[in-house]
């Protein structure tokens, strides 16, 4: 049988109000992976996103999930395959943690079925995944925006799908929390076999915890692969100005400093 | 699963006390009125319906007519058309992700309205207060301006909600402005219908219940099943269909069989406000925001709540009515009141 990539893009152009947002982008993205789409602002790395998940108007023929083009899928058949995390999750008050977590087990009910024994379980295990069962009977608003955000990952980890999208999932987080929250993708795209896509402007933790990195820049992919390959001076110095330079620590980690 | 068993046994005992609740208030609106019928002889009646309990109990026609035909038939259209009128509330609120959206947000109120006072201007006030005309003015009044709405959202090509809402307003505004012009010019004829647009349920009959029940009944029947979804709905258009909801098409749906059921119930008893905005926030003070429970429990909620202010309207200023529209604000008002301060929840609108 034929290994398919997780989700292959062929030849993907987008155009908004007669700009190019996005241009002849072909990218195929393994399983087993955690996957780092970076770039400056404004850039396309969310409407690449967004179009995996059918939310732009392209010709779907473009983008294949295991395979299939999406335009043959359902949307209960895509929310069984791809887990899609937001940049701004809108959480509505006076829900409680577990219930939340529970709407991740939604594409997986008929309709009169309602959650049983199983999906509570599942909750219970997303949810000590990310260190946040000791919530489960809070109120959702209550919490800090980063146990928010441990808790919208739960949820995309109770959906169970072989793939996860997260659009900027540490924007807004602490030095710490962005890295525990990467750690805990990273464990999902090597231990659970997960496929993990984030695009992300924390360019540090994306480079220590990634195993594949996209750069994008206007539209285009300048570069593309394993990370220590993908990433070196001159594509960060096109991505992001002259003045950034990759350096090495004293332990032996590669981030990026600028001049300024 | 020692957490599950305790949800659904929380669901079954909340419900037990709504049902016997409401079956106590039917009974108790049965027995007061202008008329004054012994406890016992209405609680013996009802009870002749059993087999084998005082079935050759025999009630004189006078007193049955009362209870069978004017109270019986009042108390019915009170429950469906609060529990119809609570559940589209919850609904619209639900749809929009607003909670100031009442089930007229749209302008079914205005819409009947005018359909009602064309239908007065236009018809004999003896011929249109004959049949179901005064109904079935209102429904389809109600319905057209629903149609309208969705029409003018088609044609903007806006997948936004506020444009839907700035139609629903403009539209609303226009049908008020043009049932003020038709009441002035023709002021001696006003009278008839402003037991229409204050809300009443004097003229109800059998005849009416039949036909404008069922649908608000099918309504909540059908909206019960949606309580998952609609939950789901409050975490944005795009992430419901993360989760394979087809967030457009859903809203679509609900709101349409919303506003059905608010224009039977406007058919049936006049513009009854309050109840759509309030009963629904009443319920969630009290059980919470998950729209499964808040669904059926606001259903009852309203039933019960309208039941028992109709039965201070036919009673305060016996053998005078206030209009209901007034009254349900003047009981809801302190009550809610009373149960935002006591809940002392952190209100989030």
């Amino acid at each position: 049988m034929k290994q398919f990539a997780s989700v292959s893009i062929c030849n993907l152009t987008l155009h908004k109000s007669n700009s190019i947002i996005l241009n002849n982008i072909n990218l195929d993205i393994e399983s087993g992976c955690l996957t780092s789409i970076i770039g400056p602002t404004g850039t396309g790395k969310t409407s690449l996103l967004r179009s995996i998940m059918k939310f732009e108007k392209i010709s779907s023929e473009n983008i294949l999930i295991f395979g299939e083009t999406i335009a043959n899928l359902k949307l209960s058949e895509i929310a069984r395959k791809i887990a899609f995390i937001h940049q701004d999750s809108v959480l509505p008050g006076g829900l409680l943690v577990k219930d939340y977590v529970l709407f991740g087990r939604y594409p997986y009910l008929g309709f009169f079925e309602n959650t049983n024994v199983q999906d509570y379980t599942i909750v219970e295990n997303a949810l000590n995944q990310v260190n946040c069962y000791k919530f489960y009977n809070r109120e959702l608003i209550t919490l800090s925006g980063g146990e928010q955000q441990l808790v919208i990952i739960a949820r995309a980890i109770a959906q169970q799908t072989p793939i996860i999208i997260l659009d900027e999932p540490t924007a807004n987080l602490d030095f710490g929390l962005s890295a525990k929250l990467m750690s805990i993708l990273q464990h999902l795209a090597h231990d659970e076999q997960k496929t993990i896509i984030i695009a992300t402007h924390d360019i540090n933790n994306a480079i220590k915890f990634s195993d594949k990195l996209v750069l994008l820049k206007k539209g285009k992919i300048i570069a593309h692969g394993n990370t220590e390959h993908a990433i070196n001076n001159s594509n960060i110095r096109d991505l992001y100005g002259s003045n950034v330079k990759l350096t090495t620590t004293l332990n032996g980690e590669t981030v990026i400093d600028s001049n300024y | 699963m020692l957490k599950i068993k305790n949800q659904f046994t929380n669901m079954l005992l909340t419900s037990t006390i709504l049902v016997l609740t409401l079956l106590v208030v039917i009974f108790f609106s049965l027995i007061i009125g202008v008329a004054d019928i012994p406890v016992i002889i209405v609680a013996k009646s009802l009870m002749s319906f059993f087999p084998f309990i005082f079935n050759d109990f025999i009630i004189s026609d006078n007193w049955h007519q009362i209870i069978y035909e004017i109270r019986f038939p009042r108390i019915v259209a009170a429950g469906i058309v609060g529990a119809g009128l609570s559940c589209a509330g919850l609904t619209y609120q639900g749809v929009f992700r607003n909670h100031l959206a009442d089930p007229y947000l749209l302008g079914i109120a205005s819409g009947s309205a005018l359909a009602v006072t064309i239908a007065n201007y236009f018809i004999p006030a003896t011929t249109l207060f004959s049949f179901l005309w005064v109904q079935l003015f209102a429904f389809f009044g109600g319905l057209i301006v629903i149609c309208c709405v969705y029409f003018i959202s088609f044609f903007t090509l806006s997948r936004n909600f506020s444009t839907v809402i700035l139609a629903g307003i403009a539209l609303s505004s226009l049908c008020t402005a043009l049932t003020f012009f038709l009441l002035m010019i023709q002021s001696e004829k006003s009278l008839s219908i402003l037991s229409f647009l204050f809300g009443s349920f004097n003229t109800v009959d059998w005849e009416v219940v039949v036909y404008a029940s069922p649908i608000i009944l099918c309504g909540i029947f059908f909206l019960s099943f949606y309580g998952r979804t609609l939950n789901i709905l409050q975490i944005g258009l795009e992430e419901s269909k993360t989760l394979g909801i087809d967030a457009h098409k859903m809203n679509v749906i609900l709101i349409f069989v919303a506003s059905i059921m608010t224009c039977s119930a406007v058919a049936l008893a006049g513009i009854i406000g309050f109840v759509g905005l309030v009963i629904p926030h009443l319920c969630r003070l009290l059980f919470g925001n998950d729209y499964q429970r808040l669904i059926i429990f606001s259903g009852f909620i309203g039933a019960i709540f309208l039941i028992l202010v109709d039965d201070s309207v036919r009673t305060v200023i016996a053998p005078q009515e206030i209009p209901i529209g007034a009254m349900t604000a003047l009981v809801g008002s302190p009550l809610f009141i009373y149960f935002l301060v006591i809940k002392k929840r952190n209100y989030d609108l």
